[in-house]
């Protein structure tokens, strides 16, 4: 079976994209289409006082240029993605239109849009639009946001704070009067997020006579997209239809389309086709932004490095908003509520802010919040075990949920539904050889060299169902047989690069007895109902949901064949698309003949059982929804399975330049039962990748003015496969109780845990010096200072 | 906004005189296009928008690397990075031109990428100017009305982004030192990660006798808007048994002399390039005595 798939894999996906055979939304050209780019502001803060576009509009080949004041009846706002309000939290939703109305508050705020016969003539006509500004003071600090007098950003809410909600989870003080020892953690983590290869794009082309709006984007939520698209138009759901080719990455930032509905709009107005795409640094200025955030805490300890509780406070820098130009803001509540990660503890209370600033919007992005919290319990443990002198291991042996205490209920609601915290440590820790590292770091250290061992582990809470929010974890399969022999799988798990198509071939063939080649995808719609891939939420969802809908087509399928065969329906299975019946060989039919009698040949009649008939179930398919069970009785308990993992590293430190290196990089996952081994094995490099990436340099720079200095590949430093060393991966598999599979959702977990095992091994390199490190990223000058703070 | 340039006039000259022709017609308003590895994306983003784009890549005669006599190679301006990477002659006479060249960018830039682009483009923050300082190179500019002349590396660059090429002119050969045994090399650079160019670039050469400091270049990138030789460092180390200590106290004391003064940016304030600069260059130093030694490195 494997090889088979593997076959499937190189020849379905991962050929026509080394080839550039496949079609992206660039790729679809439409006849008669115009093209659409879009005026960025200049400013972080201003008051738009005028907009001429006059001259613009006398450039030969320009069609139409749109402002947002004079859009404003035309459409309605961003709808919101979130509104925790409803939870009775202080949860506030800006009135924002696509277009600027009267102020912009990010530098890249869409102002303006121009439409002509070619992209280049509307890249000329951007130059010549005038725009008029009234500079307002910037803020891009989010404590300084937080300010009495601080420059407001939305002058009716009187601060700048969008979310605040205070965690209490247990008894704060009562536990805090039993601790030996109290830390005080803080943790900085910058600006950062995902970058896909593919910039965002979109074709939109409205059609007159049937009032449909047909629109090509890379997206990975057609079905919440669609509604977000058609409330901004004003338009039926129905009226619609969002389609997504192949998309060229995705980590969370191709959930909502807030810029991409300024080319539906123009198409509607225009009736016609329209294309934009834009540039990378349009991209970096205004695609949504992520991380950026600052932990303040106090941690309390048993003297023997049990960790009691913790409680303090927390920030979240959203940028211009995160409710409805992204989904970023609910972020906040995973953030802390996945602190306790793999440890009992006894009580957490954080105050949490989320802060509007000059800033991008505030999006998804591979993590979302629980790596926040992850991070956060990590840094705490580390920095505690070196306090009480146990090993980083050590400390984790003593405070981990036992394997015997599951399904475990964390006090911040989650219900953890399997795992073995222990035997995925311990197995990470023989795959590093970490005795032998902890040898070669002394013997270094003598010769002036100076390596540093770091582990970190993570819980990753996966597969939510959000109430108030388009995350609420609906999700449907349809499974269908046709004639041809074929079968046709409809699910929105669209692959955005965590090959979810070649998951669900491999549970249909199996499921099912068919040859992967038999088996044709349908995904990417906003016509199928299913809320797409976030939240790890692929094979909780979508695959438990494809898995139930196959079973229920193979009854059918053998209630048929035990008719036509005149075999008892229990001697029969399918292999290969061809059903045998244990005893006989002679008696066999393929699925392809049988789809031919039902539907043609001789027809229902002849071939379906009276039940099926009386029934009217006269088709070889099946529909099947799907839902998390433990997200049923408790709200809080928003998650459905819970991997975990396990890392550890070898770095050394250049003392001279503050340069780190990763030597050596293990990581040993705990995904439940895996799937297909090689997409786990490649989300795993990916997410190490990008965790590496962001704790040594990624950033996102913006100057006191509101600028982002960062809008290059040479600026933002993505890491390249140079800056990645090669990395060693074992699986331990703990099945999970509640999904279809036994799988667990696990996109997210690896890009949660680098950085804190480089942060930690970096500190364990330059522990003679005693160098304690509270914020990222470790760019060789911030080493370089802290040295020079000790030496 | 989309990545794409303004309008402008294409050429793309059967041969050099051609190439003039043009050049000394348009003069700036016109931009040669020497493998575009800058100029393209600079077009895209609209920093620049020349009217006139001169494509020199019909010129295959301006592709070359060749020995000119024992101690000089010439190096046509067209000639890829690959390919002078992958040039046995380089690897054998210039050893450090192979290494400076394998360090910079990736397979797809160094496809198409020219050492002619990348000398005039004169980023600060490149590897191969402060190479052509330490190799003692010659470039020979050409134009229509005033024919060939010769200039030293070392007066070339003039600022950032700017050299003293005339708008008519065309960089048409590279010429630098090729190597003799007795020669040491040291080539060091810092860089973060990803896409990102080099913080600092120290390269040295050096020749001993006896143990003592016959002859020593060194030159220096991105601590300064051109690449920089650090002279005042080399005549102290000339004359001097060179050793570990010896090395770093002169360095360390004869950079602060140089009053170098770096630009900061989001990347690197200037305090730490220049502490960067003394300790890459003593790395260099070092890295070439030891390839003298035969220690290997």
């Amino acid at each position: 079976m494997s090889n088979k798939i593997e076959d499937w894999r190189k020849r379905e996906r991962d050929y026509p994209i080394v080839t550039g055979k496949a079609l992206y939304t660039n790729d679809i050209n439409l006849p008669n289409m115009l093209y659409c780019t879009i005026l960025g502001s200049n400013y972080a803060h201003a008051r738009i006082k005028s907009i001429n576009v006059n001259k613009a509009l006398e450039i030969p080949g320009v069609i139409n240029i749109i402002t947002g004041a004079e859009l404003m009846d035309k459409i309605n706002p961003l709808p919101t993605n979130s509104d925790y309000s409803k939870l009775g939290w202080h949860w506030r939703i800006p009135k924002v239109y696509p277009l600027a109305i009267d102020k912009v508050r990010f530098v890249g705020e869409p102002i303006a849009a121009i439409v002509a016969t070619n992209s280049y003539i509307a890249e000329d006509a951007l130059e010549m639009i005038d725009v008029e500004y009234e500079p307002l003071p910037v803020v891009v600090n989010p404590e300084k946001a937080m300010e009495k007098d601080a420059p407001l950003l939305y002058e009716e809410w009187g601060d700048n704070i969008q979310a605040y909600i205070k965690f209490i989870h247990g008894d704060i003080e009562k536990s805090f009067s039993k601790a030996d020892k109290v830390l005080r953690v803080q943790l900085k983590e910058q600006r950062y997020s995902g970058f896909p290869i593919e910039p965002r794009c979109c074709v939109a082309d409205y059609d007159e006579r049937r009032n449909e709006l047909r629109v090509w984007l890379p997206n990975q939520t057609p079905y919440q997209s669609r509604r977000y698209i058609a409330s901004v138009l004003n338009m039926p759901e129905s009226h619609v239809k969002v389609i997504v080719p192949n998309v060229g990455g995705g980590f969370g930032n191709r959930i909502v389309p807030y810029k991409e509905v300024i080319p539906c709009i123009l198409s509607l107005i225009l009736k016609k086709p329209i294309k934009w795409f834009e540039s990378r640094r349009e991209n970096f200025l205004s695609q949504t932004h992520q991380r950026d955030l600052k932990w303040d805490v106090e941690a309390a300890f048993k003297n023997d490095g049990r960790i009691l509780s913790i409680r303090g406070r927390f920030i979240m820098d959203y940028g211009v908003e995160g409710t409805n130009r992204d989904a970023g803001s609910p972020a906040i509540v995973p953030a802390v509520r996945s602190i306790p990660s793999a440890y009992k503890l006894e009580a957490i209370q954080i105050d949490a802010y989320g802060v509007v600033t000059n800033k991008a919007p505030y999006g998804a992005y591979r993590g979302y919040g629980k790596d926040k919290g992850n991070r956060l319990i990590e840094r705490v443990l580390n920095i505690a075990a070196r306090e009480f002198n146990l090993s980083p291991e050590e400390i984790r042996f003593k405070n981990f949920i036992q394997p015997n205490e599951f399904p475990y209920r964390q006090i911040t609601g989650y219900l953890y539904d399997s795992g073995n915290y222990p035997k995925v440590l311990k197995r990470a820790l023989q795959l590093l050889n970490i005795e032998y590292w902890r040898e070669q770091q002394r013997l270094l250290r003598e010769r002036n060299r100076y390596i540093g061992i770091g582990l970190a582990f993570m819980v990753e809470p996966a597969g939510a169902s959000i109430p108030y929010s388009i995350f609420t974890g609906i999700e449907s399969a349809k499974v269908s047989l046709f004639t041809d022999g074929s079968i046709h799988v409809y699910s929105n798990t669209i692959d955005i690069g965590q090959h979810s198509k070649v998951a669900i071939v491999s549970v249909v063939a199996e499921n099912l007895g068919v040859k992967p080649e038999d088996i044709k995808v349908i995904m990417g719609d906003s016509d199928i109902v299913g809320l797409g891939p976030w939240s790890s939420r692929g094979v909780i969802y979508g695959i438990s949901a494809v898995v139930k809908a196959t079973k229920a087509l193979k009854l059918k399928i053998l209630k048929v064949a035990a008719k036509i065969l005149n075999e008892n329906f229990e001697n029969l299975y399918i292999k290969d698309g061809v059903i045998y019946s244990k005893s006989n060989s002679e008696k066999q039919i393929s699925i392809r003949d049988l789809a031919n009698r039902v539907y043609f040949f001789p027809g229902p009649q002849m071939t379906l059982t009276q039940d099926m008939l009386e029934k009217g179930e006269t088709t070889l398919e099946a529909i099947a929804s799907w839902f998390s069970p433990t997200t049923i009785k408790e709200l809080s308990s928003v998650y459905t399975t819970f991997c975990c993992g396990a890392d550890a590293a070898v770095i050394e430190v250049d003392l001279e330049t503050g340069k780190v290196k990763v030597l050596k990089y293990v990581a040993v996952h705990d995904v439940g039962k895996i799937i297909d081994l090689a997409s786990v094995e490649a989300q795993v490099q990916g997410g190490i990748a990008q965790g590496i990436g962001g704790v040594l340099f990624e950033e996102l720079i913006y100057n006191e003015d509101g600028q982002l200095l960062t809008t290059t590949f040479t600026d933002y430093l993505m890491p390249t496969a140079i800056d990645i060393p090669e990395i060693e991966i074992d699986h331990i598999e703990t099945p999970s109780p509640v999904t279809e599979t036994g799988a667990k959702g696990m996109g997210e977990g690896p890009i949660i845990i680098p950085p804190e095992v480089i942060i930690s091994a970096v500190e364990d390199a330059l522990a003679p010096f005693k160098v304690r490190i509270s914020e990222t990223p470790l760019k060789p000058e911030r080493i370089w200072r802290l040295l020079k703070c000790v030496t | 906004m989309c990545p794409l340039p303004k309008a402008f006039e294409y050429f793309a000259p059967e041969n050099i005189n051609e190439a003039l022709d043009l050049l000394n017609r348009f003069k700036d308003k016109a931009k040669i296009l020497a493998g575009g590895q800058s100029l393209i994306p600079l077009m895209k983003y609209r920093l620049l928008s020349p009217e006139y784009v001169i494509d020199l890549r019909k010129l295959k005669d301006l592709i070359f690397i060749k020995e000119k006599d024992q101690n000089r190679i010439s190096i046509g301006a067209l000639t890829t990075y690959i390919m002078i990477e992958f040039s046995p002659l380089i690897e054998q006479k210039c050893p450090l031109l192979k290494e400076v060249t394998n360090s910079l960018s990736d397979l797809q830039v160094k496809n198409r990428g020219t050492i002619g682009g990348s000398i005039c483009h004169a980023d600060p923050a490149a590897h191969y100017p402060p190479a052509m300082l330490a190799l003692n190179a010659q470039f020979k500019l050409m134009s229509k009305e005033n024919g060939e002349r010769i200039v030293n590396a070392e007066d070339f660059f003039i600022d950032a982004y700017t050299t003293l090429i005339k708008p008519d002119e065309i960089l048409t050969e590279i010429e630098i030192d090729a190597f003799q045994n007795d020669f040491g090399w040291g080539f060091e650079y810092l860089n973060y990660g990803g896409a990102g160019y080099p913080i600092v670039i120290a390269i040295t050469i050096l020749k001993m006798r006896n143990d003592v400091c016959e002859d020593v270049r060194i030159a220096l990138g991105g601590v300064s808007l051109t690449p920089i030789r650090a002279k005042i460092i080399e005549s102290s180390l000339k004359g001097e048994k060179l050793n570990s200590e010896i090395i770093d106290k002169i360095i360390f004391e004869k950079m602060e002399e140089m009053r170098i003064n770096p630009p900061s940016d989001i990347h690197a304030s200037s305090e730490y390039r220049k502490e960067m600069a003394k300790v890459l260059t003593r790395r260099a130093i070092k890295k070439a005595l030891k390839r003298l030694k035969g220690d290997g490195v």
